[in-house]
């Protein structure tokens, strides 16, 4: 459950709502960003205890769609950060191991009128870091170097087959021999049951 | 390190200037209840600056913006961008008139630099009263020798890190004890303390390219050029 408190959820039904997505990388040394200009000090929250400094990344950058578990299946997102600089895709590209496995939370900061910001973020998204990719592209104009980082959710694993559904095949996985899924076949779309039966 | 990259003044003669604070604003469209909702993400803005027509008239004026072209080094160097608000500062009336600069001022036994040239003094005197945080939008200020502010001027502040960086007045309000309280945009880049000097007369923000071709000069008759410039703030540490 997420806490916005009350001032948050006033802002939040404003009908003009100042905001920030915010991203932060548990890698050594910390990614602390946020999508605003220069630096924004936050209060403390579970991931800093004293505060943290959140460096800003410009205007232009845009974060993936999240969406939430469904059906058992895990999500992944991509973080993409275009126009870097040469020197960090050089070390982005030598030291890839970096971020893999981290603990990359994605969230949100609201701010009142006088963009103070209010709380301390909120985190709508925790996932993992997997190893960061990067990439260029020439423009009319100019060439432009990107840098991704690809992120699972917690349930993200590649060696598991999915097991979400309520079917027999997938409960017998689960719990072998229990029954309790096995007539869920007859409940299925476009199973027609007769009823009233006379 | 460096030296930073001054905008020279000589350049200053543009046709049109346009110093915009950039937002980015995501918005639903309209709803059923006659609301338009926004969503603005940016965390205060940043600052652009177009330059249009610029009359480089003579050979000295286009060899100067050929070489801060060359300094700009297509965006990666950080270039120290003016805002001469020649009329809209809060200059200080004298016998009527705003006194808007003391000229050179030579030495005590006034004689110049061997250049010809004198120290310059800023005009209008103002300060911090206290300190103010990082992203403070309210700062209490003192003007000690200048007029009231209205909203709409601009100053800038030197920091310990990103050094010059240009706020925009909106709000002034005059507490009657020789202080007054403003409000600013965008949200203060750094902290700054009690008696930070705030840069009235020649405000001014470090800025980059907007594009690499940016400073582009066609020559008229191989003699003149109207150029146009478009400058972004950045970040980047002269």
């Amino acid at each position: 459950m997420i806490d916005f408190g009350a001032q948050g959820l006033a802002a939040l039904q404003a009908d003009n709502v100042r905001m920030s997505p915010m991203l932060r990388i548990d890698s050594d040394p910390v990614i602390r960003l946020w999508t605003g200009t220069g630096d924004l000090a936050t209060s403390a929250d579970a991931y800093d205890p004293a505060g943290a400094t959140y460096n800003g990344l410009g205007i232009i950058v845009d974060l993936p769609e999240l969406s939430q578990l469904i059906n058992g299946v895990a999500d992944r997102a991509t973080l993409t950060l275009s126009g870097i600089s040469e020197k960090a895709m050089a070390a982005a590209s030598a030291n890839p191991t970096g971020v893999k496995n981290k603990e990359c939370a994605i969230g949100i900061a609201l701010f009142d009128k006088d963009w103070q910001i209010i709380k301390a973020p909120i985190w709508l998204f925790l996932g993992i870091c997997d190893f960061p990719s990067v990439g260029q592209q020439p423009s009319d104009t100019a060439l432009i170097r990107s840098m991704s980082v690809s992120v699972g959710t917690l349930f993200t694993g590649r060696r598991r087959p999915l097991s979400s559904y309520w079917t027999d095949a997938d409960q017998q996985a689960r719990s072998p021999g229990d029954r309790f899924c096995e007539r869920s076949i007859l409940l299925s779309q476009l199973a027609t049951k007769t009823w009233p039966r006379f | 390190m460096t030296t930073p990259v001054f905008f020279p003044k000589v350049l200053c003669r543009e046709r049109t200037l346009e110093w915009t604070l950039g937002a980015k604003t995501i918005s639903s469209g309209q709803t059923g209840l006659d609301a338009l909702p926004l969503a603005r993400t940016d965390g205060g803005g940043l600052w652009s600056a177009a330059l249009s027509s610029v009359a480089l008239t003579t050979a000295d004026l286009v060899r100067c913006w050929r070489a801060l072209d060359m300094l700009a080094d297509a965006g990666a160097q950080p270039i120290v961008m003016p805002n001469i608000d020649r009329v809209f500062a809060p200059w200080p009336i004298v016998n009527g008139k705003p006194l808007r600069s003391y000229g050179d001022v030579h030495h005590s036994d006034t004689s110049p630099f061997s250049d010809g040239s004198g120290y310059y003094q800023p005009v209008i005197a103002a300060k911090l009263t206290t300190a103010a945080a990082l992203r403070a939008t309210t700062l209490t200020i003192a003007i000690s020798y200048g007029s009231a502010l209205r909203g709409g001027e601009h100053f800038s502040i030197e920091g310990p890190i990103y050094s010059f960086r240009m706020y925009r007045v909106r709000t002034a309000v005059d507490n009657g004890d020789g202080t007054a309280t403003i409000t600013i945009r965008p949200p203060l880049r750094e902290a700054a303390t009690a008696n930070t000097v705030l840069d009235f007369d020649r405000p001014k923000c470090v800025m980059r390219l907007a594009q690499s071709d940016a400073m582009r000069l066609g020559l008229e008759l191989r003699r003149y050029g109207t150029p146009n410039a478009a400058f972004v703030e950045t970040f980047d540490i002269p």
